[in-house]
């Protein structure tokens, strides 16, 4: 952790069960845990409201580590099988990150599409009449190219209808955006 | 990725419930998976991530269909009053209600008038009568077309499919059987 933001990490579970029964809360499962806590419904680790800013941290006090563990909220709630390790270290030189989103939106987006995208936009990436346009910029620090990635934490991606568009550059600015496959 | 659907189909003496495995593998479907979180990952040290999550609006794309394409079923003879002789029922693989509620109607195009003014469908695909039928009737032959009352995503056409159904009149047990010769 070297941002300046309050949010680090989304730990997320999968539930075959549809409806309530498929809604996940997440908690820390380790006790005296310092500075963090969890968004119950999104997994999200946050800094806990009580901490001013990151400079305030003790950073003898780090790597801090912590087990995560999942309940959906069915009648009988069921636990999760596997915890996650959660562990955070603390880096005192705030290092120019290799890569930035041109836009912060790219952080978090949300986008609604037509499950016929393809057959009404094809080889176009996924984008909204009005709102996100279909492209995704990132600026580099270097001259060297890298990549954009679209992956899925739940699914493979031989089986994700989803794939990452061709990236064009131009000077240190890369352009990619998300392509439906079928 | 599986997806679980049911059929049913009913008349009067008995409800058989059909349950048919669908299985998909891959490809852009609402009915598959309407929510999809990914994330975006540029290949610097450390990466640079963003999230996504993307929903999919349900289209009109799926047909009504029936497990079963066409029954034959019987109505007794001197049989008097409104009865229903059945009910049919297809489903819809649209997730959304208003893009998988189905109903039905007598197909007058395959259906000869005789049968038509003898046998009346609901828009809930119940089918009853009211006529007094004899014994010597030749059978009936009803089509009945299943639809979506929404127009199919891509055309202005509606989404159909349609089942076949034969009715015989059979006879009521009402004559004991004939004398019993005793030979000697």
């Amino acid at each position: 952790m070297n941002s300046s933001n309050r949010q680090f990490l989304r730990v997320m579970a999968s539930d075959a069960d549809s409806g309530v029964n498929g809604l996940i809360n997440y908690y820390i499962g380790t006790i005296d845990v310092p500075y963090f806590s969890i968004n119950r419904t999104t997994g999200t680790i946050i800094l806990r409201d009580d901490i001013s800013s990151l400079s305030s941290l003790n950073t003898s006090r780090f790597p801090i580590r912590f087990q995560v563990y999942a309940q959906d909220r069915g009648v009988s709630p069921l636990f999760s099988s596997n915890n996650a390790t959660v562990t955070i270290n603390y880096s005192e030189n705030d290092e120019v990150q290799a890569a930035t989103w041109l836009d912060p939106s790219y952080e978090d987006l949300n986008v609604l599409i037509t499950e016929k995208f393809y057959e009404l936009y094809p080889h176009q990436p996924i984008h909204e009449e009005s709102g996100f346009n279909g492209s995704i910029f990132y600026s580099l620090t270097s001259n060297i190219s890298s990549l954009m990635t679209v992956s899925s934490p739940f699914i493979l991606n031989g089986e994700l209808p989803f794939r990452d568009t061709r990236v064009t550059r131009i000077d240190r600015v890369c352009k990619s955006g998300i392509t439906v496959t079928r | 990725m599986v997806l679980r659907l049911q059929g049913k189909i009913k008349n009067q003496n008995s409800i058989s419930n059909l349950r048919i495995l669908y299985i998909y593998f891959s490809g852009l479907h609402a009915e598959i998976q309407k929510i999809y979180f990914l994330y975006i990952r540029v290949l610097v040290n450390p990466p640079l991530i963003g999230r996504v999550t993307i929903t999919l609006k349900d289209e009109n794309d799926q047909i009504p269909t029936f497990d079963l394409r066409s029954i034959i079923l019987s109505v007794m003879e001197n049989e008097e009053g409104n009865r229903t002789i059945a009910q049919i029922q297809a489903f819809d693989r649209d997730i959304d209600d208003e893009n998988n509620h189905i109903s039905y109607s007598l197909n007058t195009d395959l259906t000869d008038t005789t049968a038509g003014q003898n046998f009346h469908v609901e828009n809930d695909g119940r089918i009853w009568t009211d006529t007094k039928f004899s014994e010597q009737q030749t059978p009936y032959r009803l089509f009945i077309t299943a639809y979506n009352d929404k127009l199919a995503w891509n055309s202005t056409k509606n989404l159909t499919e349609d089942f076949q159904f034969d009715i015989q009149v059979i006879s009521n047990n009402n004559k004991p059987p004939g004398k019993i010769f005793q030979y000697q």
